[in-house]
């Protein structure tokens, strides 16, 4: 089935910009770096109506790929420096390598204050945490920022037996300092013995797409990191799942010697 | 801005579909399990809404691989098997398929060109542009299913020193870096690993039988083997269909697979 106009027209020019085809400036075109051409300009490209054209930048403006500036133009919206997640932390927990990876790079990381649900689990819940599906679930999101812009999502849960056999610290809408596990640690005597990561890719949902700014469903994928913790008898203690757009996060895991990254 | 009728409706019903609602048959047997309502219907149960706007919704779930159309039955939910997952785990040797014992592997012969480096090889190995590499191909399959490529690009500097099993179209017995140990003395110092993801090249998507471009993410890990001053010995790309793959890493003590942990909705 044919899209609508302006939809090939925001697809075509998306594709062009990806191409980096208004990247540089053009005197001739009278554009500037990363400016797209005028609306006149792009209405004898596309031998299209004034109204589709605007449609089809509306459209990318909506997904953050371009952004209107009043009496100069419409611009491309920069693309973000990738972030390198090491994945090899050792002995160190993962939201402190998060903070020391952007570090080294001279840039800086971010998270929200935790967002904290009580939920029934659901099945993959229940199977995950070893508990009975309806039973209760802490739920802790956190949405981490880099330089301000958004670059993962995280949620961890936790089974609420843990909160009422006095872990309480979980529930509280604030960072637990020192981190969840030295927490549990010193609460309750749960000890982590090991994890196991699972690294997965899926198109994103509308809410990442929303938080992301990403351009449309499909175009950037989102990377999933599926995080269990378990205590020396193997019962699992936290699941976490973190998701991280493609367009702009790797993960990197070293072994032995090797020359360190380049900044 | 708001979006358009159509994918309203595309994003409700893809909620309903992960939800599980459609996964058991109809009890008044409209549907089979797995099963779509039909067209009607659903214009039926948003409002009336109509033929083509339904279509549309439709349309982009089957580009989603959230559901595919089945001739002259209807329009069923993608079921997703079960991944084949990939040890990843820090100090495993090599990578090893930990899922699905019991399935047959199997693997092209290599695919062995040589190329002059352009800047990208010459700045992942080291060397200058315009050099030569070795690049080996390899496919992989599972079951007869494609589940990976391979690609790993050496520094000629190796072949002309006498590693001469680089340039065969075979594989090299007992693996490249115990070769390379072996005839140069190059020994592997450590590795480091990359992964990312993005959507698939035209050929990736027909070697892999993918249904639409950008329906399907291409998980790539790729990963450089240094030597002991730092220098790198290996490239090595490998591209995975997400459809079908996950890597795994282990730290610590874990019990064993499989930690009663289903695969995420």
């Amino acid at each position: 089935m044919a899209s609508p106009r302006w939809r090939e027209i925001a697809e075509d020019l998306q594709r062009r910009i990806r191409a980096g085809e208004f990247s540089g400036a053009d005197p001739e075109q009278q554009r500037a770096a990363n400016q797209l051409p005028t609306e006149a300009r792009l209405q004898e490209h596309y031998g299209d109506s004034r109204n589709t054209v605007r449609q089809a930048i509306d459209h990318l403006a909506g997904r953050g790929i371009v952004v209107k500036q009043a009496g100069r133009g419409t611009f491309v919206v920069e693309q973000l420096k990738r972030f390198v997640s090491n994945l090899t932390v050792g002995s160190r927990t993962e939201t402190v390598e998060y903070h020391e990876g952007a570090e080294r790079e001279g840039r800086k990381a971010n998270t929200s204050e935790p967002k904290v649900e009580i939920k029934a689990a659901d099945e993959w819940q229940a199977a995950t945490l070893n508990i009975k599906p309806g039973e209760s679930v802490v739920v802790r999101h956190q949405r981490r920022y880099i330089d301000e812009r958004p670059f993962s999502l995280q949620t961890s849960f936790y089974p609420m037996s843990f909160a009422r056999a006095g872990a309480e610290g979980l529930l509280e809408v604030e960072d637990i300092p020192r981190g969840a596990m030295a927490y549990l640690k010193d609460q309750l005597g749960i000890e982590e013995s090991g994890t196991v990561d699972r690294i997965s890719a899926r198109s994103p949902t509308p809410g990442e797409v929303e938080f992301f700014r990403l351009p449309d469903v499909g175009d950037v994928a989102m990377l999933v990191r599926r995080r269990t913790t378990f205590d020396h008898d193997g019962n699992p203690i936290r699941v976490t799942v973190t998701t991280y757009p493609a367009d702009r996060n790797e993960f990197e895991f070293l072994t032995g010697d090797v020359p360190p990254r380049p900044a | 801005m708001v979006d358009p009728l159509w994918r309203q409706i595309a994003e409700n019903l893809r909620e309903r579909v992960h939800a599980g609602e459609f996964a058991k048959p109809d009890p008044e047997g409209w549907r089979a399990a797995g099963q779509l309502p039909s067209e009607w219907m659903l214009q039926d149960h948003y409002g009336g809404t109509s033929r083509n706007t339904m279509r549309q919704a439709i349309e982009y779930l089957v580009r989603l691989r959230v559901v595919e159309k089945r001739p002259g039955r209807g329009t069923f939910v993608v079921e997703t098997p079960e991944p084949f997952v990939t040890d990843l785990t820090v100090g495993a040797e090599t990578e090893t398929i930990v899922s699905h014992e019991g399935r047959t592997v199997s693997t092209s012969e290599p695919r062995v060109e040589i190329q002059r480096a352009d800047a990208w090889h010459a700045a992942m190995l080291g060397i200058e542009p315009g050099e030569a590499v070795v690049v080996r191909h390899q496919r992989r399959y599972i079951d007869g299913q494609p589940f990976m490529l391979q690609t790993s690009f050496y520094p000629m500097a190796f072949v002309h020193a006498g590693a001469m099993a680089l340039v065969q179209l075979d594989d090299i017995p007992g693996g490249a870096m115990a070769y390379l140990s072996e005839t140069l003395g190059v020994e592997k110092a450590g590795t480091a690993g990359r992964i990312s993801a993005r959507p698939p090249h035209p050929s990736e998507s027909e070697f892999f039988r993918l249904p639409d471009v950008g329906a399907v993410a291409m998980l790539v890990h790729r990963r450089t083997t240094y030597d002991g001053d730092g220098k790198p010995i290996r490239v090595a790309v490998t591209i995975y269909p997400a459809d079908r793959n996950e890597f795994e890493m282990i730290d610590g003590h874990v019990p064993h697979r499989p930690y009663g942990e289903p695969d995420e909705r």
